[in-house]
């Protein structure tokens, strides 16, 4: 056993990547700042293996409630575009922004981890959960599948394997 | 890359609960439970 130290930049609904704005979610109104200035401590503490991880679905080509993902202004504003220009853009915004926060972390001779997101449930987990003990149900087997799962990741999954140099670590 | 389905859905199943204990605090975010659940996939990172 032996001791490391572990230090956690994390933002709400801030996705790890360099200067990328989620569109219509005011909480991460300073997302580019923050990991912009992330990136800085990184550098100037001597950080040597960086694992980034988040809900990065809604950022790349399936549309969803919780994130779509902006470039900063002065570019158009993701909602003025057509659905299918969004996806490309939205995908193609994610593609470039992994790029270079990966590029600009392997610059500073940074070890990169990329954790897949955890699966997103169809319920609110605690609130679904206390419901089924209240009403005698078992919930054990309660989840979505993991078919369902590999489903849901297909389109940020070919972003990473774009990157081609992912190694996946069972 | 670390895939946390490895150990959250390792029966087929992507679980909600382990043991009677929330892997989640609500749809997407991982409870303190689930964090300690996935431990094992990220022990490669620390080798």
């Amino acid at each position: 056993m032996h001791a490391v130290g572990v230090t956690q930049a994390s933002y709400s609904s801030c996705p790890p990547l360099l200067n990328v704005r989620v569109a219509h979610v005011q909480a991460s109104h300073y997302c580019p700042e923050f990991n912009s200035s992330v990136l800085h401590a990184v550098k100037d503490l001597g950080i040597t293996r960086v694992l980034l991880a988040g809900v990065l679905d809604g950022l790349s080509a399936v549309p969803t409630r919780t994130g779509l993902c902006t470039v900063p202004r002065p570019v158009p504003p993701v909602k003025l575009l057509s659905r299918r220009r969004r996806r490309g853009r939205t995908s193609g915004t994610f593609q470039r922004r992994l790029q270079r926060t990966v590029h600009a972390l392997q610059s500073i001779g940074v070890e990169i981890w990329i954790m897949r997101q955890a699966p997103t449930q169809s319920v609110l987990v605690p609130l679904a959960l206390s419901r089924a003990a209240l009403r005698g149900r078992d919930y054990a087997d309660m989840g979505i599948t993991l078919a369902q799962y590999r489903r849901s990741q297909g389109p940020t999954d070919a972003l990473f394997d774009a990157l081609g140099e992912l190694r996946a670590h069972d | 890359m670390i895939d946390p389905a490895i150990r959250l859905c390792a029966s087929g199943l992507c679980m909600c609960s382990a043991g009677g204990q929330a892997l989640y605090i609500d749809a997407n975010h991982l409870s303190q439970t689930g964090a300690k659940f996935i431990e094992p996939v990220l022990e490669v990172i620390f080798r």
